[in-house]
């Protein structure tokens, strides 16, 4: 028999940086979860993107066991990431932020299409670009569509 | 730890940009709500203008605002510690909390009340190490067990007779909680300390024992290797399967030879000789 759901949790943690404070700590607590077994997993499985904010999706079970599914880094996560390669600098800066370009966008679309609800890679395209103008990121050159 | 939970109240479109641009900072996790978000930091690490400073990039942001709330640290994982299973590993150990029956037919055991601290017995990379440690001999040995956690593994070493054990971890509830499993296991004489590889100094072991995980492992092998005797073993454990060949591999470039290889389910564990 499939196990009894208890709740689902999502969160949103650094790879390799989940530790036992807030809010994994009171959240995965609190339901009787062994936070280390979760902080173990989680930063094995995550070690590949240390650093990297990563979405999260656990399954917490009445027999107080869980299950985790860890999405991709979200559209902006990743739109900072070419911002910051492309101004050459690590720390971004206050006043230029940088740009990307529809290359990337499209790429960053392909990555996000299955989470992102949309049927054309185009409107995946349109979202990660809208997500880009939301954080002030400009996307350089023609629209390509 | 404190932490500072940071509730940033904004137009729910904003909440993406919010995160990616905080992930620059210290923050690291995050809780999406309908009206905003919650960002969360160690109170030491928290710096205002910084935080101003990364929302300034986001267009519309003079509507953004936030509220601190301060979380004082205290042991979130109490709930399961206070009700879990004792655990016998492999008829070498029985590891069991304060509130369980003693071992029945005199297995060997120790006695762990763990306190947000990793080493229950209950983690298969726990189990690698105790079944990795049961093989070579340790009657007199000095010993090193960095990231000790609980301090399971210290005391294991003890029990298995080793003369001289250093146990090290990064973290201050792992430090006290080795503190009180040691005396609760008549092993004060272990030596705790706080810190990272930086604390090691000339001092030099038979055994060096290490389930922390791929990346820190990877990262001070060559230290390890430096403070190790020759002709000592380095136990390894906290990282999957897959990564086996590249921990082989790193090692052998600082003269570690592979001695023993175990798995269970996803986890590996090694023993190398110098």
């Amino acid at each position: 028999m499939a196990k009894e759901i208890s709740t689902y949790i999502k969160l949103q943690v650094k790879g390799g940086a989940a530790n036992p404070a807030p809010p994994i700590g009171p959240a995965l607590g609190a339901k009787g979860v062994n936070i280390m077994e979760f902080c173990k997993q989680f930063n094995a499985r995550t070690q590949d993107q240390p650093g990297k904010v990563l979405p999260v999706i656990i399954t917490v079970y009445t027999d107080k066991s869980f299950d985790f599914v860890i999405k991709t880094p979200p559209a902006a996560v990743q739109l900072l990431d070419f911002a910051k390669l492309k101004s050459g600098s690590k720390e971004p800066n206050r006043n230029k932020v940088g740009t990307v370009n529809w290359a990337q966008v499209r790429q960053i679309a392909e990555i996000k299409m299955p989470d992102l609800n949309c049927f054309t890679i185009e409107s995946a395209m349109s979202m990660v670009a809208g997500t880009a103008r939301s954080m002030g990121i400009t996307v350089e050159g023609e629209r390509p569509f | 730890m404190d932490y500072l939970e940071v509730r940033f109240y904004n137009d729910v479109s904003l909440n993406e940009a919010l995160i990616a641009w905080l992930g620059e900072s210290d923050f690291q996790m995050f809780e999406e709500h309908e009206d905003g978000i919650s960002a969360f930091i160690p109170e030491q690490d928290y710096k205002e203008e910084k935080v101003a400073e990364l929302i300034r990039h986001i267009p519309g942001n003079e509507n953004i605002r936030f509220e601190k709330s301060f979380i004082k640290d205290r042991n979130w994982n109490k709930e399961w510690e206070s009700n879990f299973e004792p655990v016998t590993i492999s008829d070498i150990l029985y590891v069991r909390a304060p509130f369980h029956k003693a071992a029945k037919n005199g297995l060997r055991e120790i006695v762990i009340e763990p306190k947000m601290s990793f080493g229950t017995g209950h983690h298969a990379t726990t189990a690698l190490m105790i079944e990795l440690m049961a093989e070579p001999d340790f009657k007199g040995k000095s010993v090193l067990d960095m990231g000790c956690g609980s301090g399971v593994l210290a005391i294991f070493a003890k029990q298995l007779e080793a003369d001289d054990v250093l146990a090290v971890d990064i973290d201050d509830w792992s430090i006290e909680n080795t503190r009180e499993n040691c005396l609760r296991n008549q092993a004060p004489s272990i030596r705790i300390q706080k810190g990272d590889v930086n604390v090691l100094g000339k001092e030099h072991f038979d055994f060096i024992l290490a389930n922390i995980n791929r990346n820190v492992l990877l990262n001070d092998l060559n230290v390890y290797c430096s403070v190790l005797k020759s002709g000592g073993s380095l136990l390894i454990s906290g990282f999957l399967t897959e990564d086996i060949d590249l921990l082989v591999e790193k090692a052998s470039t600082f003269g570690l030879k592979k001695e023993t290889e175990k798995r269970k389910e996803a986890w590996a564990a090694l023993r190398f000789i110098k």
